[in-house]
């Protein structure tokens, strides 16, 4: 789907390397096999110095240097997303999501930007351009971190939240809304449930890919499925399809160690 | 609570696994589950009754079945008068 030897020359071709850099990795949809023709090529460079352009676009992190450059670049009809985080900024978000933070409650851990999920969680699979030992390193201290914990703890908050709302709503007829919050219950379980196994992501359209990836005892791809696409509701008993499916949840999490 | 009485959970009960037992919450009201206590809780579902829960229990840990079906109506007294389980008798 793409030539991984083009990247680096197209990047100089461009002046979109810096004169330094700690390593240069690809990641995203097309890493992992699950492109298509419209995906983007998703570069991220870790840099010694922060990137100076004046075409690039400055994105929000938690971090105490809070903006993390982006620039865009097409090739052959696709898109290259280029992130430039400063080496300094991936010390400090390994810092923030590692034991010794969290166990002293965790507050910046739970101040992460999409952005930062993102980083972390392609570290593990992104392909090495440049600085592979940088990356095989990067990969490291993400693992030994809190990460995977923060993941799961987080997913199964969510779960409680749209637990809450659908038994409210259930208690106050209003099951139109409960149907749509069960269906967000369940979400947030099956990510803590895929979290806890080392899957991680932001975009839920990816779920039933990691669901085929994990294929969790807890829950059987078909199980998943079923909830995911609706298959058992019935429009005639809609408060019967929240109770099980909240109740499914339960068993999730009963399950999910954090 | 008996015997034949049929324990479910809360739809809205919270739950965390730790590795060694679980924690279980709703509203204000939060439990730490020991091993023995986690076992009985996982086996609470609408359809197994006290006594079934009893007999898994004693088949578990080698002991006597009347023995096990009151220890866990003696665990799932708190769980209910707190809201986490209800029960039907």
């Amino acid at each position: 789907m793409i030539d991984l030897d083009r990247i680096m020359p197209e990047l100089v071709r461009h002046h979109l390397l810096p004169a330094t850099y700690q390593c240069v990795f690809v990641a995203g949809s097309l890493i992992r096999g699950w492109g298509n023709e419209t995906s983007d090529v998703d570069i991220y460079i870790v840099t010694d110095s922060p990137w100076q352009s004046g075409s690039a676009d400055p994105r929000p992190v938690q971090l105490r240097n809070g903006l993390v450059p982006a620039e865009i670049h097409h090739l052959a009809g696709r898109r290259w997303d280029i992130e430039y985080w400063h080496a300094e900024q991936v010390d400090e978000l390994l810092e923030k999501v590692g034991w010794e933070d969290v166990n002293r409650g965790g507050a910046a851990a739970r101040q992460m930007s999409w952005l930062e999920n993102d980083f972390l969680e392609r570290v593990s699979y992104g392909v090495a351009l440049a600085g592979q030992s940088y990356l095989a390193e990067l990969a490291r201290r993400r693992e030994a971190s809190a990460f995977r914990s923060l993941m799961v703890a987080r997913a199964l908050d969510y779960l409680d939240l749209s637990t809450e709302d659908a038994t409210g709503q259930l208690d106050s007829d209003d099951v139109e809304s409960a149907v749509i919050a069960a269906k967000l219950a369940f979400g947030s379980a099956v990510d803590a449930l895929l979290a806890s196994h080392g899957e991680f992501g932001n975009n839920e359209k990816w779920r039933a890919r990691r669901m085929r990836v994990v294929t969790p005892k807890e829950l059987s791809f078909e199980d998943y499925w079923s909830v995911e696409t609706m298959r058992d509701f019935d429009p005639a008993t809609p408060r019967s399809w929240v109770e099980q499916v909240l109740a499914r949840c339960n068993r999730i999490a009963t399950e999910v160690v954090v | 609570m008996n015997g034949a009485s049929v324990p479910a959970l809360r739809l809205d009960v919270r739950v965390r696994n730790g590795g060694d037992g679980l924690m279980v919450a709703r509203q204000e009201h939060v439990y730490e589950l020991d091993v023995v206590a986690s076992f009985i809780w996982r086996r609470i579902d609408g359809v197994h009754s006290v006594a079934d829960i009893g007999t898994a229990l004693a088949g578990e840990y080698g002991i006597d079945p009347d023995e096990a079906t009151a220890d866990v109506a003696e665990a799932l007294e708190p769980l209910l008068a707190d809201g986490l389980i209800t029960v039907k008798d």
